[in-house]
């Protein structure tokens, strides 16, 4: 197959701003406006989509270590609600051994993740373990936003780029 | 199934059914008219999809409500689609009308606002419309003219108001996305913060009276937090109700809000979204000659329009490096030593930091809730733009993650 997602945006992405941006002069300004905003968001996705998989993997690795330090607070408490969230770990961790798993799936057994988590951390409202939780949640989450900042820093709208690892340095195993 | 399929599917709150809207009404109670709004763009996920509007049919309907109000025959000329801004569409028109009386031959130059069938801050038009009649004359803000709350002539709710000549950001500067981290540059910048503070206190100490003109706001009761809870949940309903996908760090800020609102002080008129670009000025004299925006007013506690305008998301790096220019204006500590000279009102270090909590939840309650939500729902007409801006949301949960840390010990 010669058709790879890299040609397709990167001929796209030339012809827009080789060819239609110089025509643009004279357009609305609003016209110019989405122009360039389109542009923004096909170059992100040219720089983002070799990662794709190898970020989806890490973030899914990353709410499975969240989730598992949760279970361990909430568990005499919220039995049920913990072993629901076993449950759900469990089926995580086989899509991350399965090669033949979507981008998509792990978005889907992340955000069930995400969901449980933030409903257990609303139900340990007044709790002894509250605080220690709302730590936890708030640490692990703390830990990994450098790693969302440097996803989305093709979009140019993070402040503080400077102190970002770059993604190649962070999917440089992979 | 496809895997994306399967991902959409999961997705309960893009067609939400009545227990589901019901039971977020029911755990997060808001001002009445907030309600209202919020129930509305919840029915309106099951209607029909968003259709791009075309410019004729919003002149038309536009003609209709002028013609309604004034009980006579008006012409509308130069139509055009205005940039800018977003959450909400834009019109420009010269109307050829005869004055409210009826008695002249006038030709004005007016805006049409109008919502999409979502957008980044879902909001009512009727607060926007009353707020902008309480500061007339006071700050220098769009006249507004007619309102079609009900969207009887036009696709969705709507108002009409001057429009106003002058600029958002200087002309040798039209890179940056509706203003944020705007730099005007040292010579109109000696020009224009003065005035950023002396209105921003004004809009403060607003004479008590015009507040009666705002029938659609919740009065806060001093001495109570009550209101401070129902704009709390103002951002936990929107959260709730938009969300792609929870975040952990969200619930913890709830909780933390919730416990830690602190009592009303002072009644204050509160933009809710007073910062660098959301002005026009006259780029010659430097005067500031509109303030936009007021779709997120409310009566309530001024250190939420304090923190709001000093956030890092707003500010740049001064020339000479000492740090940073809180809205494009000045450092952080002179702005609020300036307002307090000019407001009378104090400025307090515990509300600050309760508020620069909330403005960030409020934040990102706004991009990766709402903006994410109507761009995922191809709901405006500008989804482009509001998928762009929620690429703010990790840097503003990374701000929030340092407040946060530094309050639970």
């Amino acid at each position: 197959m010669i058709q790879t997602f890299d040609t397709q945006l990167d001929v796209s992405l030339r012809a827009m701003r080789d060819v239609v941006a110089p025509a643009l002069n004279d357009a609305e300004s609003h016209v110019v406006e989405q122009f360039n905003l389109v542009l923004a968001t096909l170059e992100f996705m040219r720089q983002r989509l070799p990662y794709a998989r190898s970020f989806h993997r890490l973030e899914l690795t990353h709410l499975l270590s969240l989730s598992e330090g949760v279970r361990a607070f909430v568990a005499d408490d919220q039995p049920a609600l913990a072993a629901q969230l076993e449950q759900i770990e469990a089926t995580g961790k086989n899509d991350l051994a399965r090669p033949e798993v979507e981008i998509e799936d792990y978005l889907v057994v992340g955000r069930k993740l995400r969901e449980l988590i933030g409903e257990l951390i609303r139900l340990s409202n007044g709790k002894p373990y509250e605080k220690e939780l709302d730590k936890l949640a708030l640490h692990s989450q703390k830990d990994f936003l450098p790693v969302q900042r440097a996803w989305c820093m093709p979009l140019g709208l993070d402040s503080r780029p400077d102190e970002l690892p770059s993604i190649e340095k962070i999917f440089a195993d992979t | 199934m496809t895997a994306l399929s399967r991902l959409k599917e999961s997705d309960i709150r893009e067609h939400p059914a009545n227990d589901f809207i019901d039971k977020i009404r029911a755990d997060y109670p808001t001002e009445k008219e907030i309600d209202v709004v919020f129930t509305r763009k919840m029915q309106r996920r099951n209607g029909p999809p968003f259709q791009q509007i075309k410019l004729e049919r919003l002149v038309d309907g536009a003609r209709q409500l002028i013609e309604e109000r004034l009980g006579y025959e008006v012409g509308i000329t130069e139509a055009k689609w205005l940039s800018g801004g977003a959450s909400k569409m834009h019109v420009v028109f010269i109307l050829n009308w005869r004055g409210l009386e009826g008695d002249a031959s006038e030709s004005t130059k007016m805006v049409l606002r109008t919502e999409p069938a979502a957008s980044i801050t879902e909001s009512s038009r009727l607060r926007e419309f009353e707020v902008l009649k309480a500061v007339e004359g006071v700050i220098p803000a769009p006249k507004p003219y007619w309102i079609d709350e009900d969207a009887r002539y036009l696709p969705y709710p709507s108002m009409i108001y001057d429009f106003c000549k002058g600029v958002a950001k200087p002309s040798g500067d039209a890179d940056k996305v509706t203003g944020l981290g705007q730099n005007y540059g040292p010579e109109l910048r000696k020009k224009l913060a003065p005035q950023f503070v002396d209105l921003l206190a004004k809009l403060h100490t607003i004479d008590p009276s015009r507040l009666d003109l705002m029938e659609h706001f919740d009065v806060p009761v001093v001495g109570s937090n009550e209101a401070v809870i129902k704009q709390v949940n103002y951002v936990r309903r929107m959260w709730e109700e938009d969300r792609l996908e929870e975040e952990p760090i969200m619930e913890v800020t709830y909780k933390w809000l919730i416990k830690h609102a602190p009592p009303i002080d002072h009644v204050s008129l509160v933009h809710g979204d007073y910062r660098n670009g959301n002005f026009l000025f006259n780029e010659d004299s430097g005067d500031i000659v509109s303030w936009l925006d007021w779709e997120g007013s409310v009566l309530g506690d001024r250190h939420r329009d304090l923190t709001y305008a000093t956030m890092d998301t707003f500010a740049h790096l001064s020339e000479d490096g000492q740090g940073l220019l809180a809205s494009g204006m000045m450092f952080k500590d002179e702005l609020f030593s300036a307002y307090e000279k000019a407001s009378g009102l104090t400025v307090d270090s515990r509300r600050l930091a309760y508020y620069n909590v909330y403005n960030r939840y409020v934040l990102l309650g706004l991009i990766m809730g709402s903006s994410a939500r109507s761009s995922y729902g191809a709901r405006t007409h500008q989804d482009v733009m509001t998928n762009y801006l929620t690429a703010l949301g990790y840097p503003n949960l990374s701000e929030l993650c340092d407040y946060l840390e530094d309050l639970i010990r």
